[in-house]
This record gives structure tokens, sequence and C-alpha cells, in this order.
């Protein structure tokens, strides 16, 4: 991100914070897409991340942090948006008709749906760390680091994550694959 | 399915999916910034910061005076065996940190501030108390759209919660040596006690322009006033602020470009006070004029009070204890319930501890918030270095591999109902061969206030390090050697007892 866009926006630059906001929007987009499952409240965790960061962009001490610091503002955005839909536990939807798939084409559409129902019976905590890991590619210190929690929530969070959804993919598996004796009848 | 084949599926199951945000969400966001004005920018950089950032106690000889004097009062030292943990209040404190103020011909506010460590929170018009734990006593009046808080026993912060008005309350000491380049660390030495010696450094600073102090008076005390205003651009700087002071526990003040400083530095009856009003480039008249009628309406008191009561079914309590069940809460940062017997007393010593203590006997229990521990209890060469860091785990393992001090092996455990730790420390049974602090003391930990824990020989120490929704706290039992069956017993129930709660 351009240090100048930042440094100009944190002194009430609209216009340069616009320009940032078009060049993050898209990935804050995925991100919280990712994290909410759901095309609408990511929208509204974006927009609400965007405003937020406008405003508390002055506090905003170092501009090289702008990157860690704005993802912090959109993963409590999406924690909000969760609270507020309240709906996950209840609705377990067998496949995201929120968007294309375009590279996914390598998955079935089994694994993808085991893995979908399975997220979705994640806490928000424990799902946006396994986006920032497995999709932005963070390491878990930067996680800590972004989220202020410690490392070793942040391990246990990605561990009970993954933990379920392997599970999920083994009960899919298992479901899907006949068993010995029905390859024998 | 191996970990590299789940990596693998998950990386691609994640890339599926929508990855563009619609024009409309964006363009409903940018009209929405159209309308929000943003936040100053001090205010994050100067709230009390987390309890990870080193902590320097106060060194100079003004604010040691008063929280020594503090100390005293509230009977700090967590050493067992000292007696009664507190003399009851003869003038009981106000519960609420910040008090709607009743008299005085003042009107009474609608509403309360508390001390909170994430900054300044929404009030409603009116007149407030700053006081407990600041420790003076700061009285003013707010106009709507202002939001404040106390950030500690050193700084109350009020600021426009749509605007960039904002003034604050200060006590310090460290000035730092150049702004520009606030990494070059503080003024060495530190400027002196009194309001000359921080108004001429002040007015010294390199790459500030400052006014010259100027004798003045304000809430009702002498003092010195002068006008810091940053240079245009940070162009050349370390950062992109310069850093002008640091409180104690670690805030700062750092002024952006162009930002100008009005400083008011006070003598309240020795210690030495520092107002100041951030004036941005731009700033509107009506923002100027709200935050000069705040500064026209501050009186300042000399405080503080302490120690703070806790609250049973019956009312505040401090001092000695009736059996039954008590929540101590403001100005602690976190709410401990918990039950006591017959015979016991305790008190809130300010924003970081809790204290129970038999009336007549050793048994011991004490709630912490603090991050610094010594190095070496048996041969004192100060605190560890780096401090442990802000988990839970840091701070267990810290105190698991204290030299001289026998730890059993930190185990996962739950209290009060949070996650936590609990290992046990054993003091060696004799100092012989020991070299104390100057005090004399083996000493574990202290508080940011100063208060310390320390151990006498062969006592054992349980301790139980929570994690209370990020805020790290510690819960010690101390037991001295040959403590009695019931003094155990009466202790493990109170711990059993415990419940945390965050402060609401």
């Amino acid at each position: 991100m351009d240090r100048t866009l930042i440094e100009a926006a944190r002194s009430g630059d609209e216009e340069a914070f616009a320009s940032i906001a078009r060049g993050s929007a898209d990935r804050l987009f995925a991100v919280a897409h990712r994290i909410l499952r759901d095309v609408g409240r990511a929208e509204d965790a974006v927009q609400q991340t965007l405003v937020t960061a406008w405003r508390q962009l002055p506090e905003l001490r170092e501009v090289d942090r702008f990157e860690a610091w704005i993802h912090r503002i959109l993963v409590h955005a999406c924690y909000a948006e969760a609270k507020r839909a309240r709906r996950w536990s209840a609705n377990v939807r067998l496949l995201s008709v929120d968007g294309p798939a375009a590279p996914d084409t390598t998955l079935s559409v089994a694994t993808r749906d085991a893995l979908d129902r399975g997220f979705r019976r994640l806490r928000p905590e424990q799902r946006a760390v396994f986006v920032l890991h497995h999709y932005l590619g963070w390491p878990l210190g930067e996680i800590a680091e972004t989220l202020g929690v410690p490392m070793g929530t942040v391990k246990s969070r990605l561990h009970y994550a993954t933990s379920s959804l392997r599970a999920a993919l083994e009960a899919d598996a298992r479901t899907s694959t006949p068993s010995s004796r029905e390859r024998i009848a | 399915m191996t970990n590299n084949d789940f990596d693998r599926t998950a990386r691609l199951w994640l890339e599926g999916g929508p990855t563009e945000l619609a024009d409309r969400a964006l363009d409903a966001a940018l009209d929405e910034i159209h309308v929000t004005p943003q936040r100053r920018a001090w205010w994050p950089a100067r709230r009390l910061p987390k309890m990870t950032t080193p902590i320097r106690f106060a060194t100079g000889a003004a604010t040691l005076a008063v929280v020594v004097l503090v100390l005293a009062v509230v009977g700090f030292n967590l050493l067992p065996g000292n007696g009664g943990v507190g003399a009851p209040s003869s003038t009981p404190a106000p519960t609420g940190v910040v008090a709607p103020t009743s008299s005085s011909g003042l009107r009474t506010s609608p509403g309360a501030l508390t001390v909170t460590s994430g900054g300044p929170v929404p009030i409603q018009a009116g007149t407030y108390t700053a006081a407990d734990p600041f420790l003076l006593k700061a009285t003013f009046t707010v106009p709507a759209g202002w939001e404040g808080n106390i950030g500690g026993p050193y700084a109350v912060f009020l600021q426009q919660t749509q605007g960039p008005g904002a003034v604050s309350f200060s006590i310090l000491e460290r000035v730092y040596a150049d702004p520009c380049h606030s990494d070059k660390g503080f003024l060495d030495p530190l400027p002196g006690p009194s309001v000359d010696d921080l108004a001429t450094a002040l007015a010294h600073l390199p790459g500030v322009t400052a006014t010259t102090p100027t004798a003045v008076a304000l809430g009702g005390y002498q003092g010195k006033q002068l006008t810091l205003t940053a240079p245009a651009s940070s162009t050349g700087c370390t950062g992109s602020y310069l850093g002008i002071w640091e409180l104690p526990l670690g805030a700062t003040n750092d002024l952006t470009s162009g930002e100008i400083d009005r400083v008011w530095i006070l003598d309240v009856g020795g210690q030495r006070l520092v107002i100041d009003a951030l004036q941005a480039p731009g700033e509107s008249t009506a923002t100027t004029a709200e935050v000069q009628a705040i500064l026209d309406s501050i009186v300042i008191g000399q405080g503080p009070a302490g120690p703070w009561p806790m609250t049973s079914a019956s009312g505040a309590v401090t001092g000695p204890l009736t059996a039954g069940t008590y929540t101590a809460a403001d100005p602690f940062l976190l709410k401990a319930t918990f039950t006591v017997p017959a015979g016991w007393g305790g008190n809130i010593g300010g924003p970081y501890a809790v204290f129970l203590q038999q009336t007549q006997g050793p048994g011991a229990v004490s709630f912490s918030i603090f991050d610094k521990v010594y190095a070496d209890p048996c041969h004192y060469n100060g605190l560890l270095a780096p401090l442990p860091g802000p988990s839970v785990d840091d701070l267990a393992t810290a105190l698991a591999h204290l030299p001289g001090v026998t730890a059993t092996t930190p185990t996962a455990v739950a209290l009060g109902g949070y996650p936590g730790k609990q290992l046990t420390l054993t003091a060696p049974a004799s100092f012989s061969a020991c070299t104390l602090t100057p005090d004399g003391a083996f000493r574990i930990w202290e508080l940011p206030l100063g208060a310390t824990n320390d151990m006498v020989a062969g006592e054992v120490d349980r301790v139980w390090i929570l994690d209370v929704d990020g805020q790290r706290l510690v819960i010690d039992a101390p037991q001295l050697p040959g403590e009695s069956a019931a003094t155990i017993a009466e202790v493990q129930a109170i711990v059993a007892s415990i419940g945390i709660a965050q402060l609401t």
C-alpha cells in the first residue's frame, strides 16, 4: 500500500482514502466472505471496516502496519456480523450459491460440501484464524499480533478448526465410500 | 489424509468463492465516509497501554512522594503477616471512579466515567470529577458530544466523539530528547520535579516551536503555560509523528504535522500536573470554543482516596469484613467476587490489586495485574529483561524458571470461570545464601504502582494466572511455614468461591 496515500488519508484526505479503499476492498471482501460465508454479511463487514478505518486512521501510528491494522478491524467487523446474524449454527447450507467458484475445479462437490458444513460449525474466532492462515498465508505469529491475542490462542483456534474440518472430511469420506461389506454385496 | 493434503484441500476450497466487492457496496461505504469525521490522532497513543508495555516506575521525587504516600495509605505490601489489610476508611471513597458532582454549586452530571484501558467512552453533557485512581482530583464540565476516561493513576482523557477537540490531564516526567526521533529515548537527565523544570525542558525541545513559558493560574493552582507547535511536515523524522512525552505507564503524547499543543504545568500541592489541549490544523471555531469552555471550567483538587471499598449485600466495606460474599470492582480493572469467612479483611488496592487477609492470622489471597517479575529473588539484580510477554504462558514460564525458587510445572486450570495456568512457588528454607533487595526482601513481582510480592523463607505461594478475555490476572494464595490446617482450609474455600468477570 502506498505510504503517501495512507499518510494523506490519515490527515483527512478523503480522495486518498477512497483510493486506498478501492485498492483494498476486494481483498477485504474476499477475506470477509470466507469467514462469514455470506455475500451480504461480508459486504456489510467490509463497509463497516472501511468506515471504521477512516474514522480511526489518524490513530494509526505506523503506516507500515496498515495492512495488519485494517485486517484486524475487518476481523472484528466479521465478529460483530456473526453476533448480529446468529444464524450460522442453524443455517447449514449444502453449497454456497453466493458467487463463482472458478478456481475450485479440482475439489469434488462432496469435499466442498463437507468443508462448507464443517466450517459453518466453527466459531467466528476459529474461522478467522483459519482463513488468515490458509487463505492469506499469514504466519501464526503475525495472526496473533494482528488480532491481539496470544500465540497459544491462535494455535488452539487453528488446531480446533483444522481438527473439525478434517473430521468433517473424514466423515464425508466414510459415508460416500461403500463399506467393505457393501462392496462384497 | 496427510497434513499436506489437508492444507492443499483447504487452500483450494478457500480460493473458491467471490473475490470482488460490488461497486454499490463500495460506493455506499465511501458515501458514509464523506459524512464521517475522523477521530483525534493522539487518542490511542495516550490511552493506557496494555500491561505488556514496559513500566518504569516514576523516579522523580514529586511523583515518587505521592505514590509512596498512596502505598502507605493503601497498605500495598503483600508480605504476609504484616497485620491488617487496611484500616477502615474514615471517609469512604466513592465506588465510582468519576462521580457526578452534586455539591459546591456544580450541577449533577447525568453520567459517570469509568476507568478503561481501551480509551474514552461517550459521556453526557455535565460536570464530572475525575479522581481515584487518578492521583489528583479534576473537576470539569463537558458539553454534549464528548467522551472521556480515566486512563489510570496518571491520566484523564477527554475528547470530542465526532471531532478533533481534546483535553487531557497528565502526570509525567519523561520527555523525549528529540521529538522527531523519539527512538533516541528520553532526556537524560530527565527534567527535575518542579513546574519550571518541565516547562524549561519542553520549551527547549528540538524540532518543535515553543513559546516562552509564562506564569499562569488554572483550576485554582499556579503554574506555567507554553504552546508547542509541530512542524508542518514530519519528513526526515523517524516516524510520522513527534513524540513529546510519555506517562509512567507508557501512554504517550505525540504531535502530528502542524498540530498545536497548549500546555499548562501546574503545581498542585507539590504534585506536578500537566493539562494540555491539542489543536488540529483547520480546527473549527466551534471546537476551539468547546475546548476553551472545558479549560475554563477546570477545578483541581488534591487526592487521592483509598483504600477503596468492596461491596457486599450490606454496602461498601473497607478493612475488616463480616463473613459473606463481596465484589471488588472499580477501580480494580476486573470484577472479582468471593466469599470470605469471619476474621478476614480486605480492600481494593487500586486498578491493579485486590487484597484479602486474615485479620489475626497469616492467611491471604490477592488478585493482581502486573508484568514486572524480578530476575533473581535470591540474588537481587532488578527485573527480568525483557519482561515476560503478555500471555498467561509467558508469565507462567517466567515464574516457573525463576532462579532460587522451586516451582512446579505450570498446568492448565480454570478458576473463576476463566482458563489459565497454575503453579506453586516455594522459597528456600533460608535466605542466608541470598543477596536480597536493598530493603531486605526476597522479591518475586511488582505491581504497576510499586506494590511488591515478597516471600519469606519456606513460604509456598500457589499462583493462578488467568486469561480474562485478554486481561491477564494473577491470583496468589501464599502459605507460610507451619500454617494451620484451619487457615489453609479457609484460604482454599475463598479460592474455590472466586468468580471473575470483566467490568461492564
